[in-house]
């Protein structure tokens, strides 16, 4: 992990109508880092990563992100009607406008993913968990310098669970920063910081 | 690490995409082509010969003509069938997968990239229903001026395809859209604008007002008298572009907090 800020958050506060989500939350970035983001259902935790993203525009507070983001919704927001080849060549074709992209990488991660089989196939007839992954590899084929994840690993099984957990390590390796929400740690030690959002404010977790 | 150099532009490749989401919709490619063969045999195959009066609107003007009964319910239900078609297509085309576009929008696909993409594929269904029309229609009635009745179509479709369009960009649930689109297209295209009806309606101010009036008598006038209603096709025009700048503020509207994720 380097000292290279790459994504920062000062004071973000966020209501809606008299219900205060986000109060003064403060996050800093680095190059390579992990983090966690914990909370109960309801907590703000997709609140806080739609402020960082732009879709919700915060009451106060300043973000800050250097460099190209990739995002994995905790919801399923994908087009069903694509065959896997016709997605992922849409969307490379969105991020090659912004960035460069790696065909050997996004192959490497079709093969990681075991989606070579299903490329011809319609998103439609796939199950949850091969959907899932389609959204992952979606978020991160042009190699973002920052990585948010939003529950991206619910459908996995364990083998694809522990192949999510390879690639991200690769991906922090090589200098992505990736912040990663979920309900609950269950390997506390991949991350360098896990921060826990409760009651609208965000503290560092013990 | 090794680039793709050349990729095909989004819009380019959205635009592809749109052609195989159609030709996916099995249900919909179907509509597009039996609803106008159905309609219009079903009119053939019902309709009286009998000769009327109908009246035709020019500029501040109304002139009554002979027809036979027959060639104008073929006429009338070829309009009405190009605006409940079109309005529908414009319901799938920026309703369905809303979201996912949002959310390529946050990537870096353009929201321009996105309506254009869109709006040029729904150009080509409505050129494509409207040349399916009227050469149906050609074959069926004697048509005084072809092309012309070819563009009356069109200009049915852009402005009940933009009002389809405004409306399932506003509705969340599709099912309300069609209601409301199906009721408004019956109302207007498919009742109001029937010439029958409009010749002997008691206060036609009102039925001057709604979208299809003006493009229904570009195409009765192309169909039955060898002069182009150019006050018609200029008013035609005029209700285009506006409806669909009505729909393109809608998605502006819709779109206009998204912004690319890096942008923040």
């Amino acid at each position: 992990m380097s000292t290279e800020m790459i994504g920062e958050c000062l004071d973000l506060s966020k209501s809606f109508g008299h219900q205060r989500v986000l109060q003064n939350c403060n996050l800093v970035l680095h190059k390579g880092e992990l983090l966690g983001l914990v909370g109960e259902n309801g907590s703000g935790k997709s609140t806080f990563v739609k402020c960082l993203l732009g879709y919700l525009k915060p009451d106060s507070g300043s973000i800050i992100l250097h460099g190209s983001v990739g995002y994995c919704p905790q919801e399923e927001i994908i087009n069903r009607t694509y065959t896997v080849a016709e997605h992922f060549a849409f969307i490379r074709d969105i991020y090659a406008q912004h960035c460069s992209v790696d065909a050997n990488y996004v192959n490497h991660l079709i093969s990681e993913f075991r989606l070579k089989d299903y490329m011809n196939e319609l998103i439609a007839t796939l199950s949850g968990g091969t959907r899932q992954k389609i959204q992952f590899i979606t978020s991160i084929m042009h190699q973002p310098r920052i990585l948010l994840l939003d529950e991206p690993y619910g459908g996995f099984d364990w083998e694809m669970y522990l192949t999510f957990w390879k690639i991200i390590e690769e991906m922090c390796q090589l200098g992505t920063g990736v912040v990663l929400i979920t309900h609950f740690v269950y390997d506390n030690k991949r991350f360098n910081k896990i921060y826990k959002l409760k009651n609208g404010v965000l503290n560092e977790a013990n | 690490m090794k680039p793709i150099k050349k990729t095909p532009h989004p819009s380019l490749r959205l635009y592809q995409l749109s052609f195989i989401e159609l030709w996916r919709n099995r249900f919909g490619l179907l509509l597009l082509i039996v609803i106008p063969i159905v309609f219009i045999a079903i009119v053939e195959w019902t309709s009286g010969t009998n000769k009327i009066p109908i009246d035709l609107y020019r500029y501040h003007e109304t002139k009554q003509i002979i027809l036979s009964q027959h060639d104008v319910n073929l006429v009338f239900i070829g309009a009405a069938v190009s605006g409940f078609l079109t309005a529908y297509y414009a319901i799938l085309l920026f309703h369905r997968n809303f979201e996912y576009f949002r959310h390529c929008i946050g990537m870096g696909l353009s929201p321009i990239g996105f309506v254009n993409a869109r709006f040029l594929f729904f150009l080509t269904v409505t050129t494509i229903l409207a040349a399916l029309i009227s050469l149906i229609l050609c074959y069926l009635v004697k048509i005084e001026q072809p092309f012309s009745i070819f563009i009356g179509f069109i200009f049915v479709g852009i402005i009940y395809g933009a009002f389809g369009g405004a409306v399932g960009l506003l509705s969340k649930d599709i099912m309300v859209a069609i209601l409301l689109v199906v009721l408004m297209a019956n109302l207007d295209a498919g009742w109001l604008q029937n010439p029958v009806f409009y010749t002997s309606a008691q206060d036609t101010g009102f039925i001057h007002w709604l979208p299809a009036f003006y493009p229904t008598q570009t195409i009765f006038a192309a169909a039955f008298t060898k002069k182009l209603n150019s006050w018609s096709v200029l008013l035609s025009s005029i209700y285009s572009i506006g409806l669909l700048v009505i729909m393109l503020l809608i998605v502006h509207l819709k779109l206009r907090k998204v912004k690319k994720w890096w942008e923040t």
